[in-house]
């Protein structure tokens, strides 16, 4: 299923966040995640993905690093800072009530 | 297809927008082409042929316009961030780096300066304002303390002090000093100046005793007879040239006897001068009251020698004219001429003039005419006189005879080099280490400010080292290999300047300072080499730590950014400076060792200019040769090694600053209080006016002994 581009971009700040939360990654394997996770629900572009995470990184809400991998081939490797940390949390809460206030106009029953 | 060409021709394209921050261009660049092979991998497996993966991994990448301008728009603010960093450093940094070393050097140097000015005599009041006297005067405290610079003369200039205040006497005092002291002054009209003052002054007996001393120059001339004997026990033969105006300047000397007082107001002028100079906060301020002090014109003191000498001859021709009674008057002289010149007295000199004075009565020509008066009483009387206030003198001279071995070790060993010229003539007690103490800690913060001031230069010169480098490593570079300027994180700079510039200076701090064992009780003369070792250390450890955590700090950002680093450090870095500073630190053993065990330097002479330029030169090394390797190393590594330059510039710059403001201000500070506790060199004190404050006591020891042997000798006769 498709999702509306905008729809796509707004969860993208807290997706990244969450995603590399959990473990340093790097881009490429960032989308590969996300699209897993979602079951290729979310198949995000290069052209979506990176400005994000420089946004992200400009804002010190996540961190990176370039490292070596075993193939001698050098990786640049996002994590969460402290301050992102406290982003994503918010995030989260905001997320939660947003979907629970949307959920409670467009599921419930017609006339009411 | 060259996949590789392929890939960086997209990675360029993609981050075309970025080019006005190489740095983050190329990392955005090596970003890019990372993921891009890894698509390519991905779809390598889709694909029959190298060209179809790419092209479907460009494919799947996505509009490539569209994600160069995405990634214009992320980077925007980090790009603005960095390029207002770069003119920073550019337009505030580094210049404010640059002036402030040449303010402050150039403060310290013109200090110097004017020290040296003042120390070789040029301190006279016409000299005042090119000696860095305060300018901000009013108009009557600039007269006060220059006089009017304007006249022909030192004493017409003086004598413009007088005349804006007429009532004053000390004015006039002053003027008089001036006048007496200029050997081309015509006679009348010396003469003319000090009769106004015996009119204005009536009580004082001082003009009398200057008009004297004029009339003796033109009426008679003294001639030694054994100059083969001490001064005070020399023969004078009087030649006399006019007759009458001897006998008319003994009348002047009679006459002033009977006056209440005999000032000068050579002490009252001086205090008024030191009055208007702000407290001294620094050495060069300290001494430059002290040449004021110095300076004080004591014109009286040659005339008080000259009458003292004269009175023996003159009394014997009027022994031989049958004039007894004025004879004995005339021999009696000096006792009253003694005393006045004690009280008048704040300074060493005056007091021995006294005593010179007194020591003339028992001369054997002085006894020899006494004889011939025929008035034994009177001769007794005299040589009682002059033998309990000689006592004063013996007992000064006895005990500075005894002390001065001890002294004089004490001096070098525990003394500040001023302190240790001026004490031993003034032969008082031995100084305590409270005494002490103040001037030797004072001249080790000069040292301390000259070592900050020539590490702020050698930093400068490693800027403009640093600015060869780059511009030698960018000739002939293309555009992509061009030096990068990558600042170290600020996590990093604060590494940097913690523990290569504040660490450091703490450490030395607390070992100078408050571990008691840099040998701080010891002399400069004897611990200098010590302490020049030490600061070099230090100095050396600075330029070391700070030059290699940035290099090491350049590197890791280079690595990432894909720009050829060396494999391995160089042997510079791993064996050179370690073995420096081994070398300076087993030399900086021996020394210290030699010299608390020794109490004297390793080094004097000749051989210690030779040593200091052998260790200057080791400092240098410490990072010298570092820049060496970055300006001839290998060609492959030039982006790397231009790179390290350029970022080293704004963190020497940095650690320029901060080494001004973490030692200037407690230097500067800890100068004028020690500038202000130090009894040797303080000068007009409220308390007291003299020379020093050991001085003024003794001089107040020495005088209340005689005053209170004249009482003495009063109620005994």
């Amino acid at each position: 299923m498709a999702f509306d581009r905008d729809l796509v971009r707004s969860v993208a700040e807290p997706i990244l966040l969450h995603v590399v939360s959990k473990r340093p990654m790097y881009g490429y394997e960032i989308i590969k995640v996300v699209n897993e996770k979602t079951d290729g629900a979310f198949v995000w572009k290069e052209g979506t993905l990176y400005p994000c995470l420089h946004r992200l990184e400009g804002d010190r809400l996540i961190k990176s690093q370039w490292q070596k991998a075993e193939s001698g081939r050098s990786r640049k490797y996002y994590s969460i800072t402290p301050k992102g940390t406290v982003r994503l949390k918010g995030k989260l809460k905001e997320w939660s009530g947003f979907t629970a206030a949307v959920e409670a106009v467009l599921m419930a029953p017609v006339g009411v | 297809m060259d996949i590789r060409k392929r890939i960086d021709e997209i990675a360029d394209g993609l981050t075309a927008g970025l080019e006005s921050d190489p740095a983050l261009r190329l990392d955005v660049r090596n970003e890019m082409a990372s993921h891009l092979e890894d698509k390519i991998e991905e779809t390598r497996q889709e694909c029959e042929t190298e060209e179809e993966s790419v092209e479907l991994a460009v494919k799947s990448f996505g509009s490539l316009p569209e994600i160069a301008e995405g990634l214009l728009q992320a980077n925007r603010r980090r790009m603005t961030i960095h390029a207002l960093i770069k003119w920073g450093i550019r337009v505030a940094l580094v210049p404010a780096a640059i002036i402030l070393v040449l303010f402050v050097v150039g403060g310290g140097f013109a200090r110097l300066g004017n020290l040296f000015y003042a120390m070789e005599g040029n301190f006279m009041w016409s000299h005042g304002p090119d000696v860095g006297y305060p300018k901000n005067l009013s108009e009557d405290e600039a007269l006060i303390l220059y006089g009017d610079r304007s006249r022909d003369t030192e004493s017409a200039g003086q004598k413009a002090i007088w005349e804006k205040h007429p009532e004053s006497m000390v004015y006039y005092g002053n003027y008089i000093s001036h006048l007496a002291t200029e050997h081309d002054t015509d006679s009348t009209f010396f003469e003319k100046e000090v009769r106004r003052g015996i009119g204005l002054d009536p009580d004082n007996a001082r003009y009398n005793l200057i008009l004297v001393g004029n009339m003796l120059d033109r009426a008679c001339e003294l001639k030694r007879i054994d100059p083969v004997k001490k001064d005070s026990e020399r023969t004078y033969e009087l030649i006399i040239k006019d007759r009458d105006l001897l006998d008319e300047a003994f009348d002047e000397i009679l006459k002033s006897k009977r006056k209440p007082h005999m000032k000068t107001y050579t002490r009252e002028m001086l205090r008024k001068r030191l009055d208007i100079l702000p407290t001294a906060t620094r050495l060069t301020e300290q001494i430059r009251r002290i040449a004021m002090a110095a300076g004080c014109l004591l014109p009286d003191l040659l005339k008080h020698r000259q009458i003292e000498r004269t009175a023996p001859p003159y009394a014997d021709i009027l022994i031989s004219e049958g004039k007894k009674e004025r004879a004995k008057e005339v021999l009696g002289l000096w006792y009253p001429l003694a005393t006045r010149i004690s009280d008048e007295s704040f300074t060493l000199i005056e007091i021995l003039v006294a005593f010179s004075v007194a020591k003339m009565s028992l001369s054997d020509q002085y006894q020899e005419i006494v004889k011939k008066l025929g008035e034994p009483g009177f001769a007794e009387t005299q040589r009682i006189r002059a033998e309990r206030i000689m006592a004063i003198h013996d007992g000064w001279r006895e005990q500075k005879k005894k002390l001065q071995p001890t002294l004089e070790k004490e001096l070098e060993e525990s003394a500040g080099i001023l302190t240790a010229l001026l004490l031993p003539a003034l032969g008082g007690d031995i100084p305590t280490e409270k005494e002490l103490a103040p001037g030797r800690h004072l001249e080790y913060t000069l040292v301390e400010q000259s070592w900050a001031l020539t590490l702020m230069l050698l930093m400068l010169f490693l800027m403009l080292a640093a600015l060869v480098v780059v511009l030698r490593r960018r000739i002939g570079a293309g555009p992509d290999v061009r030096p990068l300027l990558i600042l170290p994180s600020s996590k990093d700079l604060l590494r940097i300047f913690g523990m290569g510039v504040a660490l450091p200076i703490a450490v030395f701090f607390l070992y100078t300072r408050i571990s008691g064992l840099a040998g701080r009780h010891l002399s400069l003369s004897v611990n200098w080499c010590g302490l020049v070792l030490e600061l070099l250390i230090l100095g050396a450890v600075i330029l070391y730590i700070t030059t290699s955590m940035t290099a090491d700090a350049v590197a890791a950002r280079c690595h990432a950014l894909g720009i050829a680093v060396p494999e391995e450090k160089s042997i510079l870095r791993c064996y050179v400076f370690p073995i420096l500073i081994g070398i300076l630190g087993i030399l900086w053993i021996v020394m210290v060792v030699f010299s608390r065990k020794y109490s004297r330097p390793m080094f004097s002479g000749g051989v210690g200019p030779v040593f200091l330029l052998m260790v200057i030169a080791g400092c240098i090394l410490s990072s010298a040769p570092y820049f060496f390797v970055l300006l001839f190393g290998k060609k492959t590594l030039g982006q790397y090694y231009g790179t390290v330059a350029r970022s080293l510039i704004p963190v020497f710059a940095g650690a320029v600053i901060l080494v001004v403001l973490l030692t200037n201000p407690y230097l500067s500070c800890e100068e004028t209080r020690l500038v202000q506790t130090d009894p040797v060199l303080a000068v007009g004190n409220k308390e007291y006016l003299g020379f020093t404050k050991l001085e003024a006591d003794l001089v107040q020891r020495l005088k209340k002994e005689i005053k209170d042997t004249v009482k003495q000798i009063e109620a005994e006769e």
